[in-house]
Order: C-alpha cells, then structure tokens, then sequence
C-alpha cells in the first residue's frame, strides 16, 4: 500500500511539472515568429548574404557593425560584392573616406521601396541626403530591395553610392577660382557664434558672458545666408557663370548699380548678379521650364539647355555651368510701388491723419490710401525712403479726391536718404523735384507724373509734397500709391 | 434530552429509544425525528394483522453484518439487529418503508416492494447518499424524497481545503449548473455566481443566500474609490464553520420575488454532541506570482516605436533621432536614463505568503449546547504591498429553555483590513498595467547624469507613464470592513406535530475606506476646473438589515402512509443602506494623505442613501404517501416597497402590488414500485417535475417613483428631476419548469441527476430608449422578456470501496441556452470598455458583437484590390493601406463602418462542470477537483491593449511579427501612430475561446496516529490550487469576472489573476 503512495504521489507531482508549462505554449505558438527573416537583425542578416561579404568586411572596419546590431531601426543599402570591385581602391583603403562611404548608405527608421514612390530623399548617418526611389539609391540601381531585418530593411545595390558634394561643396572646390568663385569668397567674414564659444564667466558690471578669446570664431558667407546651398536638408538648382557670362553680366548690368566709387558700383553689380542664381528644387536639364523663378527674389529666368555647359548632381540638387544665362530684366530691375500708408514720416508728427479703405466702383476692388487733411500747414511733406537703382523711372500716383469738391495740387521731391531728423523740417532742399500736378476729382486711375533718374544706386528719399498754402481744403495730401517704372533699354 | 448525558455515546442508537421514550423531546432534526416517531410508535402495541418482515443489515464496504443497526417503520414499529446482523420487523403492509440507520454509518429508506426478506448494505458517513438529508427553506428531508431540484453539500472537507478556500469558490465545480466564476485573484474577491445562466439583464443574477435561516446581504452598496476594489461580505464565513451548503434550484416560490435566481442555503456548524471538543488548526502557504506576460524588453521595444513613431507624419526622422531614448552616445546626459531594461512586472509582483489559524470548541450540556470558533487569517495579495487580514468569531447556541421551547443563537462577528491597490480601468493608476506598458528601457528610480542610482523613485517620463514602483509603494489602498450578524430563533411545540417557530436576524455591516494617489511618480489627472495632482479619499458604507421570520409548522403522517406537512409563515426584512464618500485633491505634500488636507474648492462630497422594506407571507404543503409518490405546493404573496403603485399583475390591497408565486412539484420514486422488486441494480429511481413561480426585486429602491436631485448652477444650490417615475414598474416574474430524473444504482455505488429546465423571465427590465426632449435617455419599464434553456447532469461513483481504499468520483455537467423573447425595439447594444454586446429577439443575450476579420492586407496591391474604405469615428473615410487588417464587409456597402459589426462570439459557456476524485487510503486522504468551463469566448481586452500597436505603451512579444513590408506573410498588422485603420478595434481578433480545464484544488491529507491521549487525533494537510490550467486563451487567465452585471462577461481588464498557491496545514483534535 505504501508503494501505492508513493506511485500516487510521484504521478501526481510528474503530471503536475508536466502541465505547468500549458500556458506558456500558448504564448509561445501565439509569439512565434512567422517570417524568418525578422529573427536576425541586419548584421547577421548581412553577414548572412555571401553576395554582401565584401560590405560584411567594411561594416566591421569603420565600427558600423556595432550601429546595425542596435535596437534602433535602419535602413541599409548594401552594395554587393561586384559593386565594390568598381569602386577605387584607395578610397576603400582610407577609413575615413570608407567611413563616410559606409555610413552614407545607412539611415535611420526602415524605409521599405513602397515608401519610395514617389522617391524620397533620406539622411544618411553621415549627415548627407540621398534620393531612395522603388529602383534606384541615388544613380545606383536596387538589386535586390526590401529585405526585412529584425530592426530595420536592407536593399540590395549594384553600384557603391559613394557620398556627394553639395553645391556648395562642389562649386568652393572645382569653381574657386573663376570669376563668380572669386567675389563669393569675397563675402566670407568671420563672425562670433556665443554657442559654440567657450564661455569663461560674466562682465561683473554687464552681467554680458566673457568668452575665451579664439573661440566661438566662425567663418560665414554672406551668400549662404541669404541662400544657403550649403544646407543638405534643402533641394537647390544652383548655376555658375563662366568667367565670360559673368563679365557679360557685369557689363549688363553695371549701369543700374552707380555708386560713388567703381569698387563700389563693381561689387554691387556682383552682387545683383550672384545673389539670384539659386532655384528651388532640382530641375533636370530635360526638364527646365521656361521660366526659372529665382530663389527670393523671383527673377525671371530662362536658361536653356544649349548653354549649359557641365551639369553636376550635387547631395542637395544640381548645378549648372553656363555661358550664357537669360532672364528678363525687368524682373530684375523691379517697378517700385510704394503705398500711400506705408510712410515714414511726415513733417509734423502732431498731425492727424487717416488711412482709409475705399472701393474702386468699376471693379469694386478694395484699396486703401493716406489722407491728411485740415491742418493749416503750407508745403506738407510725406517722406517715403526708397532703394533705387541709377535708372531712369517714370513716376505715376494714384490719388482718389472723393471726399472734396475742390482739387488741389501735390508733387513728388527726391533726396538723398538721411537717417538723422530734421532740425528745420519746413525748409528741406530737395536734389530733384517734379512739378507739381493736380488732383482730379475721382480720378482711380494712373497719372503721369515725370522722369528722374537717381544718381547713385541706394536708399534715396521720396518726398510727396503737399501745395505751399495752408488753407484747407486747398494743401490736402491723398495717396493710394507712387509707382516708379524703371526705363530699362 | 436532559437524560441524554448519562448514556454512553457508542450506544445510543439503542439507547435512543428509552431517551425519547421518556422525553418525547422534539429535536428539530430529521435524523433525531426517525427516533422520535419510531419510539413513539414502539410504545403502541402492533396491531393483530402485522405483516413480519425480516432480513440482514451489512456494511456496505467490509459486507460484515451489522450490530445494533435501527430498523423501523415511520410511525408503526421498530426493531434493532441482532449480533448478526439479523432483525424481524413488523410492517402495516408489504408495501411500506423501512428506515434503517446505524451509528457511524448512514440512514436509508428501504421500500419493500412487496419483498418479505432484504438485505440492506449501508455506507459509513460520510457518504454522499440518495438518503442524505436535504436542508431545505422549510426543513429537512431526504434527498430522494425532494421533488424540486436541490444539491445538498456536505462541507466535511472545509479543514482540508485551506484558507484560501471560500463559500463561492469551494462550491465551484461540485454543483451541477452552479457556474462559479472568481472574480479575480485579489484575496477576499469573491465570485459571480450564476445558478442555471441568468434570468435577467438589468437586474441581480446572483442566487439569494440565505445563512441559518437569513437571507445574507451579498451587496455593495455604493461604489469603491479604489477602481476595481470589491467588498465581498460572503467571505466573511469560514468555510471550516460550515455544516452544510444547500443549492436550490428550482421550488424557490417560498422567497417570493427574491427567489428568481435560485437559493443556496448555508447552515453552520453547530455542536453535534455534548463533550467538549477542541479544535484548533493552523495553515502556511504561498502563493506563487502569475506568470509574466511575455512582453517586449528593451531592444525589441525600442525598434517598436521607432517603427510607430515612423507612421506619425508629425514627427521627421530627425525629431525621432532627437528622442532621449533613441540615442546611443554613452556621452549624452540622457543615456542612461533611457537605456535600461527593467522588468516591471517583476518590481511589481511577487510570490507572498497565507497563513490562516483557527480555533473551535464546541461542547455543552443538555441544557445548552454551543459552539465556538475563532479565526485568523492574513493572506498577502499578488502585488506587493497588498493585502488581506481578516479576524472572526462565531458563536453558536442551542438551548433548550424548557421541554416544549428551544432556542438557537448565531452570532458572527468578522473584521476585515485589506491593503489593494487600484485595477481595471485606472490606467495611470493601476500599477499592474502600467508595469505592462511602460517602457521597459526606463528605471524606476532617478538616475543621475552619471548613470548613478538614487534611492529615490522616479517621477513619471516623458511619454507619460506613471512609476507602477511608486504606486505600489505610496498608494494607500485601505479598507476596513466589519460584518455582525446576529440571529436568535425560538421554537415551540405545541404537540409532537405541531410547531411554532420565530426567528429574529440582525445584520450590520460597515466598510470603509482610505484612499491616496500620490503625486510623486504619478501622472497628474485633468478635473473640471484644476489639474490634480494627488487625490485622497475616504469612503463609508453601511448597511443595516432587520429580518424575521415566524411560522407554523404542522407535520403528521396518519396511518403509516399518508405524511402530510403544513407550513404558514410570514418574512420581514427591513433594510438600511448608506455611502458617505469624500474626495480631496492636491494635499501639500505626499505625507498629507487625508481628504481634509487637499485644496477646499476642489474638495467633492456625495453619497447615497437607501430604505426599503420587504415582507412575505408564504404557505407551504407537501404530502407523501408510502414515501412513494410525493407532492408539493408552495405560495408566498410579497410585498415590497420597490414596487410600483400601478403595477399590472399581483393582488392589489389598497394600492399596492403583492405578487403571489406559486409553486407545485411531484416526484414518482419508482424504486419503491413493486415492479422493480427484482431490478436489484436500482437502489433508488425518482422522476420529477417542477413548476415553480418566482420574481426578482432588484429593480431599485426608488426607481417607480419620481425623485429629485441636487444640482449646483454656477453655485446656486437647487434639485432638478433625478428619473422619470414608472409607477407601473414592477418584479420581474420568472417562471421555472423543471423535469428530473434521480437515481442510484448498484447499491448507491453509482448515483446520478438529470435535469432539463425552461426558465421563462417575463416583466423583464429595460432600459427603454426615450425621446431625448425629456431631457432623459431611457425609462426603466418591464417590457422584455427571455427564456432560458438547460440541461445538467451529474454523476457520482464510488469506484473503489473496501475498507482501507475508496476512490470516490464525481462529474458535473451543465449546459443551458439563453434566447431573448421580446425587448424594445428588438435589439440592445450596450458597451462595456471596447467591447460591445447584442442582445436581439430571437438570439442568446449579451453576444459579442464586431468586426470580423479576416487577416491583414499583405500587399498594397491587396489592399488597394479590396476597394475598402474606413469610415473613422468623425465620419471621413480613408482607404486601407498594406498591413492594416482585413475587416469583413458585411453589408458589401465598400465601407467598413458600424453597420457591419456582426456576432463575433459569446462570453456564454456552452459547458461547464467539475471533475472530483476522494481517494482514501489507510490515513491517507486526496481531494483532486477539476473544473471546466468549455464554448465561452472572451474579449482579451488585456492583449487588445497590448498588441495595438498605436503609442509608446510596451506590447507583446508578438507584436515583433508586425507587418512591416509588401509581401510578409504574418497575422500581426502594421504598428501605425494613433491606429489610424482602426485595427485595434473590437473585433474577432481579440475574441479568444475560454475554455479551460482546471486542477482547482489538490489536496492531500494525512492522520497521524496517536495514542490515546488528551490529544485526539492530528491531521496533516496539504493543499494546492490552481495547479495547472489548460487553456487556449492567452491572458492571464480564463477565470474572471470584471462584473457582476450580464453586459460585462467575458471582458478581461487584466485583473489579477488566480495564481498558484501552496499550504500546509496542520490540525490538532482535543
């Protein structure tokens, strides 16, 4: 009977450990992996592919062997085996330019070829972009796409994309040293940047940090702030002149950049023509519009393919070189108009005046204009700075009389721009003025008004004057706005 | 009786009839009365026509004859066996019933049959025997002379089962059609009890209790500050201080309308003999920790949000990159604070240990008997931090005041401490969630620069998770609960048949409970006019019950065959309820944890008050002729102060309702025919048919009539209408129709019960959809109705039985079918977390009603080819995309919207049941219970939470199957920001089948022998639950239940589960 026990209870405890386990079964079946491929992770799936036994070598090489077995996600081009053989021996014998090869296939998150359509562009660990569409990584063709790995995807390529130049990169490192090159490099300046300088305490009268002298120093150019071609995360359009296109240029344009003195004028004239040679996005030379709107400024451009002459791909788009560029001066050389209600000041800050919206009656369109009225001040002066360039402009107004029967007279003066206030502001000494001309009684349209042509490119005063009398009704000022029209040849 | 004490023990079978003879006492007990009437009639001389009967009385195990065993015709005569076993008798006739009985062993009924010679085999007790007697709400009798249906429970083995057995759960398993869900594996939660499927929708669905002739109160009233916290009075009861557990199933007309959802009538144990005995009883255990669930560690999570944060087009690869968690330089100030890989549920659960000590003495005189028992229990819970401690005494009385008046006291008294923490739905409070969900690559204590490790616990991060640590170490959780119930019942006779009896109850329960959330780790919560950032709260519950019942009761048989029993009563119970609860808000510090500490504009103050009264006069005969063919009728009227004044149905008095139920039943015992003379296999053949009326009150104590409430307007104080009043609301009426079938065969070795019953619910309560100018969305009204369907079945065998070893088998089985007859506007959806039920005409109630799938899109291309569209929940629509599941369109409309929600499974168990095996050997004792719950689905709404893939919350391991690309052959959908596609929806991906095999309880007892000593005997126990579990589905567990409400099955919100436990006990006789 004893024996019976002990049988009993040596069942009973082996059904029990036998059946403990049920559970986790369950678990198990519901927590199996389905699809081989996500049990590895890209390294070993890597590792695992003879035909990527060459890029297996230089993951190990420049330590991104360690990236890839992370927890995060990535996505790998891996160049095959066949691709490598292509690529310059050097260039994989220097771990650094290796690195920057290795880790310009590498970005973060998966990005699975369905992603890709339309193509998008990425960042790559090494900081550059490049353009992932459902076939091709930049210019090399996807063999083999979409491989799942446990943390992340991995594309096969036939061609090693090695990392490219940006715009700017391309055009400080092959055109340095043409004309266009030369004046940029003119516009570098040194400039402190208080983050990345070492602070070494505080003013104790200003409470201003102290940095350490030497540090925080960083070399800018005033072009890339303006546009930068050297941002990786931005698609540009750039185009460099030709020494000859750019005298060309130099000589189209000087007339309209007068300054006192040739440097001046010469590197104003540059700098119009350098400052709109960027377009946003990339624009194949099979695919150029017609009109290439430059980057703010909007110059209308019209380049043709027959004038480029080299087309470079760049991490951050395209740039061309060309002989010849085309835009339409006007677009250049821009019309003026200056609302009414965006003045300055005027002669008497004390006055009252009112801006006020008005419906055209014809069109019904809404504008809005300046009026000063009624304060018993002869010769009132409304100043209204302006940049011009040394070019004849035909000036127009548009002034509504519609809330007076009587008319009355106004007339434009042009001065040189003062900062400063005036000690006698009823007494100022105009460099140019036109006759005065009348109001019309609910005249909306466009009047004439004369020429006059600045003497030196900049910032030049327009003065809207009002009659020399101080009866009211009579030195009224009403201005929806000037129009100044350049005459370009 | 007071003579009783001069006689010795072992003899007084014999002895009984000089006892009785010379007292005529009336003990109240079914066992005691065969003495009673066998004396008596031994008085009498036989008559001149007796027929003599003889024959031979043995053990049924050893077959050796019976010494000493009573042989006796109710009312006519007597006789005692001989040395061998041999006696002679005289019978009024070949068809009369002889009782048999013997000490030790059992009482039976043995029908002559025409037969003028029989051998009578009886089983030692305890055995589970057709001649047990049945404690019924009227009396007692035996069972194959019930014709309702009713299981009567021994509770023998309450020591062997441990602490961590209660009245619910012990009973899981043993009742065929009693279906026992453990609400969850907090210690002290209690169950959803379910006696044949439910009855209603809205209203109760648990059977009344009734402990020592009162009803016992098994509600909350009012709800808990700590979410998913449950007071379950019925833990109160050890089930060591239970004698008998009795489950009325049909024939519950006596209770009136609180009768609908059957009855389960627990006596206690009272002092069975007069010498003094000790008990005392000491238990150890543990309980082992839930097994994790396997969810991602660091690696895999953070490749999982990456993935997700990928498909949130807020965010660029940089902004990603620009994560504290997603970088990798060891230099970065943040590093290490993102890069661990904690386990939470680790620092969260925990093995814990039981312990539980218990003391009984019983003894008395003649004059008083009592019964005494002191208990200690302390179960620590789960999580750490939590736990359970409960004190009780319980004190039972028998006087006997003079020879015609007895009384019997019962006095319990029980004090509970419980330390929980939040569960459920509280998602930034609920500690055993978050240690889901939180990122594993986060520590749970403040991490320096340096990677250094303070001793202090960490804030909540930056994807807005709370600390589980924290929440486990500095909510307070506390409740108090007391019970007291008192009851006192008086006993008259007036003659040996006629009794008058009174008995008085007192019920007082108090609950309270403390509450704190603090603010350090803890994500701050958005209330209506501040942002709170600690909350406390205090929260009182009372309730106070005054019951009484009285009746007489007149019991004769006339001329030995015609027994007729006469019961007219009346019930009382007046009930008392009340909630105070206070919460406060941002106290100043952590450490000021009391309501009265936080912010006073922001503190809330509310509560609930309830009265209702309720009474019932009842009438009771039951007839039996030859303890052959018995017959039964029952009638109550009710009347309650729920009930409408413009009730349809019911007796009107002077404007109010009175529901009169009624019930009849009859059985046939066709063993005692004298065609089945010679079937010598069938000890005992009982057909029956029952039809009982019952009804069901829980419709609210204030719902027929018009109340108002309190509003506050821009802090003008007013009342506003609460409800629309239905005058016309009344009791749900549910009609019971049973047919049975008892037997026992070869000599009770094999005994089974078949049972077919038709529940009808009419007058049921809805919620009636209103016009919504009323300013109301429903109505409460009795416009439905349903039916309920079953079958059960139950079989006990004794497979071994000689003397050293018995193997004791028992089965249950019960099935039922639920089907909705009528109900306004013909369908109800009601929704219960994510999940929603149909309850439609024609159809079983609560089915689960969703989306079908059908995979996932493994391609665009599929995806595209479907031409599906998703109508998002602001009504746009967008199109599927590869890696979002297939929804079925079920109307062919293009769209994936509501309308195509279908049933998708039903939280119903087609079949549950329990599996019991007694094997005793020598001194050696095995209890195995399985139990079983088979055809039920579940809503894993635990996994639909952590497989969703939509935030930063940590998920499954499973989820690393996520589609990620064209062509993957997987069933696991894309991880996608904010779940777009609506993939996580409630659908048949997170129905899962429920059903499961359980080794419930295992345990192994063993006596020591001792020499004859003060010590009488010692038990050894040993005892494991929830050994194993086979099951298919995949959360916790496939036992539990977050409701008690029918729209509520089926739903897991993660709640602890049931774990492993272990004890050892050990049990010392006096």
């Amino acid at each position: 009977m004893i024996r019976l026990n002990k049988c009993l209870i040596l069942l009973i405890l082996g059904l029990t450990i036998g059946v403990l386990g049920c559970k986790k079964d369950e678990w198990n079946k519901h927590n199996e992996i389905t699809d081989p491929t996500i049990k590895n992770d890209l390294l070993v799936t890597i590792e695992g592919n003879p035909e990527l036994s060459a890029f297996s070598g230089y993951l190990k090489k420049t330590g991104y062997d360690k990236v890839l077995s992370s927890s995060l996600s990535f996505t790998v081009w891996a160049p095959n085996n066949a691709a490598f053989d292509k690529v310059d021996p050097s260039y994989l014998a220097d771990t650094a330019k290796l690195r920057l090869l290795i880790g310009g296939l590498i970005t973060n998150q998966p990005h699975f070829t369905a992603d890709a359509d339309p193509a998008i562009r990425l960042k790559t660990l090494i900081g550059k972009n490049v353009l992932f569409s459902v076939a091709k990584l930049n210019d090399a063709a996807i063999v083999t796409p979409d491989l799942r790995a446990k943390n992340g995807v991995l594309h096969i390529i036939s061609q090693a994309v090695l990392p490219q130049q940006n715009a700017w990169e391309f055009f400080m490192k092959d055109y340095a040293n043409t004309e266009q090159g030369k004046y940029i490099e003119q516009l570098q300046y040194m400039y402190v940047d208080p983050d990345s300088a070492e602070q070494i305490g505080l003013d104790p009268l200003t409470g201003a940090p102290i940095y350490k002298p030497g540090t925080g120093l960083v070399e800018r150019n005033r072009l890339l702030q303006r546009v930068n071609i050297n941002n990786e995360d931005s698609l540009v359009t750039y185009v460099i002149l030709t020494d000859a296109a750019y005298e060309q240029e130099k000589t189209k344009l000087a007339a309209y950049f007068q300054d006192s003195t040739q440097i001046e004028s010469d590197s104003l004239t540059q700098w119009n023509i350098v400052k709109d040679l960027t377009f946003q996005g990339v624009w194949n030379p099979d695919e150029l519009p017609g009109i290439l709107y430059s980057i703010k400024d909007s110059v209308r451009f019209h380049i043709t393919k027959g004038n480029i002459v080299k087309t470079q791909r760049v991490s951050n788009g395209i740039v061309y070189v060309v002989n010849h560029i085309d835009y339409d001066m006007e677009s250049k050389i821009k019309p003026i108009v200056i609302e009414g209600e965006a003045f300055t000041n005027f002669m008497d800050p004390e006055v009252a005046y009112t801006i006020r919206k008005r419906r055209i009656p014809g069109t019904d369109s809404i504008f809005r204009d300046l009026l000063i009225e009624n304060y018993g001040i002869a010769s009132f002066w409304v100043r209204y700075p302006r940049v011009l360039n040394t070019v004849t402009y035909k000036a127009y107004w548009v002034s509504v009389n519609d809330f007076q029967t009587g008319t009355f007279p106004m007339k434009l003066a042009f001065k040189g721009h003062v900062d400063t206030t005036f000690s006698d502001p009823a007494h100022i000494t105009f460099d140019t003025e036109l006759p005065y001309q009348t109001v019309e009684l609910n005249n909306y349209q466009e009047v004439y008004l004369g020429d006059f042509k600045p003497d030196f490119y900049g910032l030049l005063d327009l003065y809207l004057i009002a009659n020399n009398v101080k009866t009211n009704g009579s030195n009224t000022i009403v201005l929806d706005y000037i129009k100044l029209v350049p005459v370009l040849n | 009786m007071h003579k009783q004490t001069k006689l010795g023990s072992k003899i007084f079978i014999t002895a009984f009839a000089f006892v009785f003879l010379a007292t005529g006492a009336y003990a109240g007990n079914r066992r005691d009365s065969i003495a009673v009437n066998y004396n008596r009639e031994a008085k009498m001389t036989a008559p001149a026509d007796t027929v003599f009967v003889s024959g031979l009385v043995k053990d049924a195990a050893t077959g050796q004859p019976l010494v000493g065993a009573s042989i006796q015709i109710e009312g006519y005569s007597a006789a005692i066996s001989d040395n061998k076993g041999f006696f002679r008798v005289g019978v009024p006739t070949l068809e009369a019933v002889l009782s048999v009985g013997a000490d030790g062993f059992q009482i039976k009924q043995v029908a002559l049959k025409g037969r003028n010679n029989v051998t009578i085999l009886l089983y030692t007790e305890p055995f589970g025997s057709v001649y047990d007697l049945v404690n019924l709400p009227l009396g007692m009798r035996p069972a194959n002379q019930v014709s309702y249906s009713a299981v009567s429970v021994q509770v023998g083995d309450g020591w062997r089962q441990g602490s961590k057995a209660s009245v619910e759960s012990y009973l899981q398993g043993k009742v065929a059609g009693l279906d026992v869900k453990r609400n969850s594996g907090t210690p002290g939660d209690g169950a959803n009890l379910m006696l044949r499927g439910f009855n209603s929708l809205y209203a109760t669905n648990q059977p009344l209790i009734v402990v020592d002739g009162v009803p016992y109160d098994n509600e909350m009233y009012g709800n808990n500050l700590i979410s998913e916290h449950r007071y379950n009075p019925i833990s109160n009861i050890d089930l060591k201080d239970i004698d008998n557990i009795t489950i009325l199933k049909s024939g519950t007309s006596t209770y009136g309308t609180k009768g609908a959802n059957g009855v389960i009538l627990i006596t206690t144990a009272r002092a069975r003999e007069l010498a003094t005995r000790i008990d005392f009883a000491a238990y150890a255990g543990f309980n082992s920790q839930a097994d994790n669930l396997p969810l991602l560690d660091a690696s895999g999570y953070r490749t999982l949000i990456s993935d997700i944060m990928g498909t949130d087009t807020s965010l660029t690869s940089k902004d990603i990159q620009r994560m504290p968690f997603m970088n990798d330089d060891p230099s970065n100030p943040d590093y290490f604070r993102y890069h661990y890989n904690t386990n939470w549920q680790d620092l969260i659960l925990r093995n814990s240990v039981n312990q539980n000590y218990y003391l009984k003495v019983t003894g008395g005189d003649n004059i008083a008997k009592y019964a005494l028992s002191l208990g200690y229990m302390k179960n620590d819970g789960m999580q750490r931090n939590t736990d359970l401690t409960r004190y009780q005494v319980r004190f039972n009385g028998d006087l006997n005041l003079s020879k015609k008046l007895t009384a019997a006291i019962n006095l319990s008294l029980s004090s509970n401490q419980q330390n929980s923490l939040n569960q459920g739905m509280a998602s930034q409070t609920n500690p055993l969630y978050l240690s889901w969900i939180k990122p594993p690559i986060l520590p749970s204590h403040v991490v320096g620069d340096d990677g250094k490790v303070s001793p202090n616990l960490a804030d909540y991060d930056i994807l807005g998770f709370s600390n589980p640590v924290s929440l486990v170490d500095h909510m307070q959780g506390f409740s108090k609960y007391y019970r007291f119930s008192g009851t006192v019942k008086f006993a008259y006779e007036f003659n040996p048949s006629l009794h008058l009896q009174t008995l008085v109850g007192v019920t007082f329960d108090k609950a309270q409970e403390d509450f704190f959330i603090p603010q350090s780790g803890v994500v701050p919560d958005t209330l209506d006019k501040a942002v709170a950032y600690n909350h406390s709260g205090s929260n009182l519950q009372r309730f106070f019950n005054l019951y009484n019942d009285t009746r007489l009761n007149y019991d004769h048989t006339f001329g030995g065959a015609h027994h007729l029993t006469l019961n007219l009563g009346a019930r009382y119970s007046n009930y008392e309820s009340e909630q105070e609860f206070g919460k406060g808000y941002n106290s100043a510090t952590d450490e000021f944890v009391s309501v009265g500490m936080g912010v006073a504009s922001l503190r809330e103050i509310g509560g609930a008050i309830g009265k209702w009264r309720w009474m019932n006069g009842y009438f009771n005969a039951d007839y039996d002729f030859r303890q052959k063919y018995f017959l039964s009728f029952n009638v109550a009227a009710d009347g309650s102060s729920r009930f409408g004044t413009q009730a349809d149905e019911g007796l009107k008095i002077s404007d109010h309702s009175y529901p009169v139920m009624a019930s009849i039943s009859g059985a046939w015992l066709m063993s005692s025919e004298n065609f089945l003379a010679n079937a010598g296999f069938i000890e005992s053949l009982k057909l029956r048919a029952s039809y009982s009326q019952s009804g069901n009150d829980d419709i609210g104590n204030y719902t027929a009539r018009q109340y108002y409430i309190s509003q506050s307007l821009l802090g003008m104080q007013g009342v506003v209408r609460g409800n629309i009043g239905n005058p016309a609301l009344q009791w749900e009426d549910v009609a019971k129709m049973n047919l049975g079938l008892d037997g026992s065969l070869f000599n009770e070795r094999v005994s089974f019960s078949l049972d077919y019953y038709h529940n009808k619910t009419t007058k049921m309560i809805t919620l009636e959809p209103i016009n919504t100018a009323t300013g109301f969305s429903y109505l409460i009204s009795n416009n439905s109705a349903m039916q309920t369907d079953g079958l059960e079945f139950s079989l006990n065998g004794r497979l071994i039985g000689n003397g050293a070893l018995s193997w004791d088998m028992g089965i249950t089985l019960a099935s039922y079918k639920n089907k909705i007859l009528q109900l306004p506007g013909d369908e109800i959806l009601t929704q219960f977390v994510d999940a929603t039920y149909q309850t439609k005409v024609g159809q079983a109630a609560n089915q689960f009603y969703g989306y079908k799938t059908d995979g996932i899109y493994n391609t665009a291309a599929e995806a595209a080819a479907s031409g599906l569209l998703n109508v998002r929940a602001d009504g746009s629509t967008a199109a599927f995309e590869a890696g979002d599941v297939r929804f079925v369109d079920n109307n062919g409309d293009g769209l994936i919207s509501d309308a195509d929600r279908q049933v998708i499974g039903s939280p119903n168990p087609k079949l549950t049941g329990g599996f019991s095996n007694t094997v005793t050997l020598k001194r050696w004792k095995m209890d195995m219970l399985f139990t079983f719950s088979t055809g039920g689905d579940l809503y894993n709404y635990q996994r639909a939470r952590l497989e969703s893939m939509s935030g930063f919350e940590n998920q499954t391991e499973a989820t690393v199957n996520r589609w990620r690309s064209d062509g993957q052959v997987t069933s696991m959908p894309r991880a996608s920001w904010g779940d777009p596609s609506g993939n996580a929806r409630f659908s048949d991906r997170w129905i899962e089948d429920g059903s499961y095999l359980r080794l419930r309880t295992l345990s192994l007892s063993y006596q020591i022998p001792v020499e004859k000593s003060a010590l009488k005997y010692i038990y050894i126990y040993g005892t494991a639950n929830n050994l194993f579990t086979f099951t298919k589905y995949l959360g916790y567990d496939p036992e539990f239940s977050a409701t008690r409400s029918v729209f509520g099955q089926g739903v897991d919100l993660g709640l602890e589960p049931l774990g492993r436990t272990f004890q050892l006990g050990l049990r010392l006789g006096f």
